[in-house]
């Protein structure tokens, strides 16, 4: 029997993430990610069952990831400024420290993958998503309001930054880059819209 | 990821969903058979089988059985 090779999984994995943002789903093939990875065709057909399942299996593990690093440190119970503000650090840490991870989501949103991949995070963490919310009403901290009102305030903006900074350009191609104090300004910003 | 001594892999021509139809007959209805998948995307039509007993040459007959060749994938 074989053993497993961490090291080489590992490997394969993100190989395949970077290949998938380079190449696209349909450019993607379990033989080309073999090749780049110096192993054989049969091997990666052992650990998946088609370009299909590899795909989905490894958006699936890289999403679980970014939600663990998402709730780090996180309880819905916190009061309002102090949660949201832990929310902004690790996802703001997260899409910093993972931006090639961050276009492949970019990607699956658009992709037949997308369901299978994001219900699969979902519960847990659009559960303690909306009990923060939901806590912050019911404390009188934020105004009542529908959840996509409440989430393109709170969150939409941090995801702007990143993204001028990711482009390297703002508003009418003005070079951009990202600065912690930025955020933590654009943060009261949004901090002041929410409370009632 | 499940343990690795089971499953085997091949180079197909099982070329089409009709072609993979066929193979279904025989390999769907197989009781030493625990999964199976071809690849259809890729150029070397990876089937996959999953068994706890067949051998290698077990699983080359019966797809030579539907008509189809294959060959273990190293």
């Amino acid at each position: 029997m074989r053993t497993r090779d961490v090291g080489k999984e590992q490997l394969v994995k993100e190989q395949a993430v970077k290949m998938l943002v380079a190449e696209g789903f349909e450019g993607f093939s379990v033989n080309k990610l073999a090749k780049a990875c110096g192993i054989s065709v049969a091997t990666l057909y052992i650990y998946y069952k088609d370009k299909d399942d590899l795909i989905s299996s490894i958006a699936i593990e890289y999403a679980k990831k970014m939600s663990n690093t998402i709730l780090k440190g996180f309880d819905p119970e916190l009061p309002f400024e102090e949660g949201l503000r832990v929310q902004w650090r690790n996802r703001y840490k997260y899409m910093m420290d993972n931006p090639t991870e961050m276009l492949l989501f970019e990607q699956l949103r658009s992709s037949p993958f997308h369901e299978k991949v994001f219900t699969s995070i979902t519960d847990d963490f659009k559960d303690v998503m909306e009990k923060f919310m939901k806590n912050a009403v019911a404390k009188g901290e934020v105004n009542k309001m529908p959840l996509e009102a409440y989430w393109s305030v709170a969150y939409a903006p941090l995801y702007s930054l990143v993204r001028f900074h990711n482009e390297g350009r703002s508003i009418g191609g003005k070079p951009f880059v990202i600065s912690d104090k930025l955020i933590w300004q654009t943060f009261d910003l949004v901090v002041k819209a929410l409370k009632p | 990821m499940e343990s690795t001594k089971n499953i085997f892999v091949f180079k197909t021509n099982i070329h089409t969903l009709n072609d993979k139809l066929i193979v279904k007959e025989i390999l769907g209805n197989h009781h030493q058979i625990e999964e199976w998948s071809v690849d259809l995307q890729d150029c070397d039509k990876v089937l996959r089988v999953v068994t706890p007993a067949l051998t290698v040459n077990n699983i080359i007959e019966l797809i030579n059985e539907s008509g189809y060749e294959c060959r273990e994938l190293e």
